[in-house]
């Protein structure tokens, strides 16, 4: 009877054996030994971090998340007013990032209201903070109103939960965006809220 | 005896089966789940997840061109900590544009930024990547850095300084064609030159018309660069 139990017992482990060689030699397995990139290259080690979960935020970092997600919200629902009550009055910048630096946030305002509003992803959201500023770069999906997607990136700075920077790129080439539409009702809104532009002053 | 023995082991011999069939089942699935979809575009299987979108990334999901920008990123890093003006230049595009602190004017050109990004002259500054994110495409690239910087460690900085303190900073760097196309330091804490300024902790220079500062001679091949 012993002898039997001990002939089973080695056929199990030879069996077990067998069934896990298969399982390390198998592609799955390969492929998590061996991390690769989309272009097939081998990761190096890294000696810095590059996945930060929310509940390891400091506390200007999660503030400074919640007012960017606010940002892209009032985005998305084509407010300009809500999303100017999430900037600091002395924000600074730049619609994409070949302009020159844009100043204030009544200026912000009047700039975004033309083309602000339209379905949005925001798909990645990337924070490094502490006790005197904090900056963000987000990924995003546009969608135009045929639902052709654009691949854009912003970067914000945020101090005490306002937005004192902000600017936006497009990732990937394509159409440029519309020109804005300076009669829309966002912009209404805004003349309503501020009153009418300034008109410039000539030399 | 035998049947005995027999009854005895056939629980033992259906559950390895049993064990072993799951091992097969699973690793079969495995192998034919499809890839995440990245980018978050319109999918069923994976809906918008905003306002809990990801806040880390897993290196070997890098789009290529974020995984170029990340090494430019790097040798960035690595060419100002050897103080390889040459290598360090080779990186940066011409028309770069560049701000050494929140309170600067946007400024433009190799030449200028050669003179304003001082780590690569001074043999006494240290800077270190301690986390690095990325987002980019054939257009652009963003490249956020958390860098600690130490500057003038053992009593070689000036009295009132930031001597070897090390100044944590939130980094921008936009890469394009495998070159700095921006370059952008904001200081994430108190303890940091913006903020000793702000504070007014920190002397102000005199009041003076703004004298443009002297481009070391090292830095006069550069070009200077348009907007």
């Amino acid at each position: 009877m012993a002898r039997m139990n001990y002939s089973w017992g080695l056929w199990a482990s030879a069996v077990a054996g067998i069934l896990g060689l298969a399982a390390s030699f198998s592609p799955v397995a390969q492929a998590q030994g061996q991390p690769q990139n989309r272009a097939g290259a081998n990761v190096p080690v890294l000696n810095w971090g590059t996945s930060k979960p929310e509940f390891w935020f400091n506390n200007e970092e999660e503030s400074a998340a919640r007012a960017v997600r606010a940002w892209f919200a009032a985005w998305e629902a084509g407010n300009p007013l809500l999303l100017g009550s999430f900037a600091d009055p002395n924000v600074i910048f730049r619609r994409k990032s070949s302009d020159d630096l844009g100043h204030g946030r009544d200026s912000l305002m009047r700039g975004v209201c033309g083309y602000i509003g339209g379905r949005l992803n925001l798909t990645g959201l990337f924070v490094v903070g502490g006790d005197f500023d904090t900056g963000v770069i987000t990924s995003w999906d546009k969608y135009d109103a045929a639902g052709n997607r654009t691949r854009m990136g912003s970067f914000f700075r945020v101090q005490n939960g306002l937005i004192t920077e902000w600017m936006d790129t497009q990732l990937d080439t394509g159409e440029p965006a519309a020109a804005p539409n300076q009669n829309s009702g966002a912009c209404q809104a805004v003349n309503a809220a501020l009153g009418p532009a300034a008109a410039p002053t000539g030399n | 005896m035998w049947t005995t023995a027999v009854n005895a082991l056939r629980k033992p011999v259906h559950l390895l089966a049993a064990g072993a069939l799951m091992l097969v089942i699973g690793a079969a699935a495995n192998a034919q789940a499809p890839a995440p979809a990245r980018g978050g575009g319109v999918n069923r299987a994976n809906p918008p997840r905003q306002g809990f979108e990801p806040t880390g990334q897993d290196p070997a999901n890098y789009t290529p061109q974020e995984a170029a920008a990340i090494a430019v990123a790097q040798k960035w890093v690595e060419t100002s900590n050897s103080h390889d003006v040459p290598a360090h230049m080779a990186l940066i595009d011409e028309n770069v544009v560049y701000r050494p602190d929140p309170t600067s004017a946007l400024l433009h050109g190799a030449r200028g930024y050669c003179s304003a990004f001082g780590f690569i002259r001074n043999p006494n500054t240290i800077l270190k990547i301690d986390e690095m994110y990325v987002v980019g495409g054939a257009s652009d690239a963003l490249v956020l850095m958390k860098r600690t910087d130490i500057n003038n460690p053992v009593g070689n900085g000036r009295s009132g300084g930031l001597a070897g303190y090390p100044v944590p900073l939130a980094v921008l760097v936009r890469v394009k064609n495998g070159k700095v196309t921006e370059w952008y330091d904001a200081p994430v804490n108190k303890v940091s030159g913006a903020a000793m300024r702000t504070a007014g902790a920190q002397q102000a220079p005199p009041a003076q018309p703004a004298q443009p500062r002297p481009i070391p001679e090292v830095c006069m091949k550069y070009p200077e660069g348009s907007k």
